[in-house]
């Protein structure tokens, strides 16, 4: 299992270095687990990463966990993404 | 470009927006005002909270917000725009523009409780009355009395955005954080289906669309949809690109124009449409039901693929564009704000005018050169057109580098308003010239001791009320800024009708600092000129006098700095002018080409005030290695260049004044000196090159220049040179 940890700011410039260390990870058909604890800011380029990873992940059958934080369940809140993502908080899911 | 190169355009267009907020309220203030100009003001102010948001300056978004809140109900008609409310509104832009000089790093943050607190004051009371007429005709209510089911849903949501009360702009501040972010979609009334689609650009520059979403949740909106449908799997994937739409609504109470300014900042970046909510009625089940995750196991979490198309939902249920859309008002909006960036930084025309003179030019050449090769001789006209052309692709250059003196003009009033506070005095201040043009690094510098003799004027030269109605004059104090061009440069001065310099106290003080001996006999001029002397004035100093006295040396040494010189006319009782003579730029200069040996040499004509053969009796030499002219029946010392300049050695300069040719300077802080010079060459202006830039810094050299033979000669730096070889005022007056 591969944990990547998420830094507290997830825009365009850590969703960029973050695409590429994720798609790793998922090539080599590991369990990866995202940790958000830690963030604070996420833009839409950041919810696009996160978003494409699961779905890249459903794609080809691996698992992923994603842990959000409050920042992160607001900003799925506030785009109307909760129930697409499903996201529940402070924890690993799943 | 970089984050900072970014973010130092958004402080550029605040400056741009500032300038606009004041002159749009100043206009309030005096009765000339326009139809639009509450609502200028208003975009103004509504940019700079944009940009504030993007950049995450929150204290200034804070503030802004609750500007342009109070701005609405103006421009809205919900509250009257008295002189009280124009004097709150000018304090409120001051207090953005120390926000904005804060975020530039350039002051400590403001404390804008007060202030802040007084414009949600006054916004509420706006509201309160809104809504006790709201109780005899609910807001949201058909003018034409048709029945409207969602009236009463409707007034509280709209309310409650009027005055921001269920806002909590800190939590909203900080960014994604907004917990209190809810997606209500009970209760939420009818009004407006705003479709969202930012552009790669969007994203780019620093952009956030999640803020703009915020902002719209702030006005009430919750989204109902989100498009993931052109989403790629991480193969795919671009950070750079933007993939996500989004359906957002919003409800009636809250006008179009007010989504629309929510995208104002960054209008081209953004694929917006936005319809009546009542006009999709029929397919907002589709619209709410967009694919949602289903699988409870985030292991095996999936994102479905969309079951519907944006586009085909939209269209189908949008119907015909709006012929009033306001992707088109967005767009003509954008345009005139990246023209007026553009007129701005470097007017169109300027550059047109020197593309022209450029392209004449390079015919000009192109002639020149077929003719020495068919070996046909080059006229004198052909000469004179070329030397034309040079000559307007200058001037159209330092065109491009000049810019209104307005830009300093305009913190005049701020100044004033802030004095008349601290002081208690009523001043009524006029201004002209301020559309006379300088070169910008003159207007950037300018600024302080323009400050500086605005301060002074109200603080020391214009009397107390009591004072000036006992002596007869109007309560109300008078100052007059003024820029004009004359003779090739620019004269800004500054009058009031205050008390004038008190000479006595002046000249005492001087004497008291050692500044001038006792019973040195001077005229009002020179008595005058000694509160520009360094070390004349300090606080102290000032409230002995009822003149002027802080920072007046700093005025004098950041104009001669700039190439400039700052004369004062004072009349006792009646009034003071100081009078600031600058150039047109700082890249080129009048000046005097001499001779010195073998050796040319460039003396800046600022400084001089006239050349002479001297006679052999005019000569006097003093003792001390010191000679002196005598001239007009005043003893100035003679300044031999090659003692002066330290180690310079020029073996064929003439050593003796009598043989030599004397030139007359003049400076600020040390009064007149002779240079001694060979001969006199020229009088011309040169292109100044810096020393230090291009080799090292040499003391009493203020540069070079590149003569017309190609040779490089040095221009003088008078000051330095009278400083090396006149230790101090003292001596001068001595000899006086």
């Amino acid at each position: 299992m591969t944990i990547i940890q998420l830094p507290s700011t997830l825009d365009r410039k850590a969703a960029t270095a973050l695409a590429s260390q994720i798609k790793l990870v998922l090539q080599n058909s590991e369990e990866l687990v995202i940790d958000g604890d830690s963030v604070t800011r996420i833009g839409q380029c950041g919810l696009q990463l996160l978003l494409s990873a699961q779905q890249s992940a459903q794609t080809g059958n691996l698992s992923i966990r994603i842990n959000a934080s409050p920042s992160m369940i607001a900003a799925v809140n506030l785009t109307g993404l909760e129930s697409t993502v499903g996201w529940t908080g402070s924890r690993h899911d799943g | 470009m970089t984050d900072e190169e970014i973010q130092e355009i958004f402080f550029q267009e605040c400056e741009d927006a500032l300038a606009q907020t004041e002159e749009g309220l100043l206009a309030c203030q005096s009765g000339t005002a326009e139809d639009d100009t509450i609502n200028c003001i208003f975009r103004a102010v509504h940019s700079i909270k944009g940009g504030a948001g993007a950049f995450d300056f929150t204290g200034l978004q804070a503030f802004a917000h609750k500007f342009e809140t109070v701005l609405s109900l103006v421009r809205d008609g919900e509250l009257e725009l008295t002189n009280d409310l124009i004097a709150l509104l000018l304090r409120a832009f001051d207090m953005i523009a120390d926000h904005i000089a804060a975020a530039r790093g350039q002051s400590p943050s403001p404390d804008d409780n007060l202030l802040g607190s007084e414009l949600e004051k006054i916004a509420e009371q706006s509201v309160i009355n809104i809504s006790k007429d709201s109780d005899e005709e609910p807001l949201g209510s058909d003018p034409a009395g048709t029945e409207n089911p969602c009236q009463e849903e409707k007034s509280a949501p709209i309310c409650d955005d009027i005055i921001g009360l269920d806002f909590d702009l800190d939590s909203l501040m900080d960014d994604l954080d907004a917990g209190d972010v809810k997606l209500e979609n009970d209760g939420i009334p009818s009004g407006w289906l705003v479709e969202i689609y930012p552009l790669d650009n969007a994203l780019k520059d620093g952009g956030e669309p999640l803020l703009i979403l915020r902002e719209l949740s702030k006005l009430g909106g919750v989204c109902v949809a989100a498009d993931i449908e052109s989403l790629p799997n991480l193969e795919n994937f671009d950070a750079d690109k933007s993939y996500i739409g989004w359906s957002f609504r919003l409800p009636e109470g809250v006008s179009k124009s007010e989504i629309e300014d929510e995208f104002a900042f960054m209008a081209d970046d953004y694929r917006l449409t936005i319809r009546s909510w009542e006009n999709s009625g029929e397919q907002s089940e589709q619209i709410v039901n967009w694919p949602a995750y289903t699988d409870s196991s985030p292991a095996t979490a999936a994102i479905k693929e969309a079951t519907e198309s944006t586009e085909s939902t939209a269209s189908s249920t949008i119907g015909p564009p709006d012929p009033q859309s306001p992707k088109a008002e967005r767009e003509k909006e954008t345009q005139v704000i990246q023209s007026a960036i553009k007129t701005v930084r470097v007017d169109l025309c300027k550059l047109d005018n020197l593309i022209d003179a450029a392209g004449e030019l390079m015919i000009a050449h192109a002639m020149l050169a077929q003719r020495i090769t068919n070996n046909i001789p080059v006229s004198g006209d052909e000469l004179e057109a070329l030397e034309s052309l040079t000559r307007e692709i200058q001037d159209g250059t330092m065109a491009i580098r000049a810019q209104p003196i307005g830009s300093v003009f305009n913190r005049v009033p701020r100044i004033i308003r802030e004095l008349e506070a601290e002081t208690g005095k009523s001043i009524k201040l006029t201004m002209d010239g301020e559309s006379t043009e300088l070169d910008t690094t003159v207007v950037e510098r300018l600024g302080e001791p323009l400050t500086h003799l605005v301060r002074n004027a109200v603080d020391h030269g214009i009397e107390d009320r009591e004072t000036r109605i006992a002596n007869g004059k109007p309560a109300e104090g008078k100052l007059h800024l003024t820029a004009s061009q004359q003779s090739g440069r620019i004269v800004v001065s500054l009058s009031d009708d205050g008390a004038g310099i008190n000479r006595k106290a002046v000249l005492k003080k001087a004497i008291e600092r050692g500044l001038v001996l006792p019973d040195t006999q001077l005229r009002n001029e020179e008595i005058d000129n000694l509160i520009l002397s360094p070390g004349f004035s300090t606080v102290d100093t000032v409230s002995n006098l009822s003149g002027r006295g802080v920072g007046m040396d700093v005025v004098s040494e950041n104009v001669k700095n700039l190439g400039g010189r700052v004369s004062i006319e004072s009349q006792d009782g009646e009034g003071c002018t100081f009078t600031l003579t600058l150039p047109l730029t700082l890249a080129i200069a009048d000046g005097m080409i001499v001779t010195l040996g073998d050796q040319k040499f460039v003396i800046p004509l600022t400084h001089v005030l006239e050349s002479l053969q001297p006679s052999a009796t005019a000569c006097e030499d003093v003792g001390n290695g010191l000679t002196v002219l005598k001239n007009r029946g005043q003893y100035i010392p003679i300044i031999c260049l090659e003692q002066a300049i330290n180690g310079m050695q020029i073996p064929d300069a003439r050593k003796q004044a009598s043989d030599s040719v004397l030139i007359v300077v003049e400076s600020d802080r040390f009064g007149q000196a002779a240079l001694m010079v060979d001969d006199i060459l020229d009088q011309r202006q040169f292109v100044i090159k810096n020393l230090e830039t291009n080799f090292q810094a040499v003391s009493c050299v203020a540069g070079a220049t590149i003569l017309g033979d190609g040779k490089v000669a040095l221009i003088l730096d008078v000051d330095a040179i009278m400083l090396n070889t006149v230790p101090n005022r003292k001596h001068m007056r001595a000899v006086a």
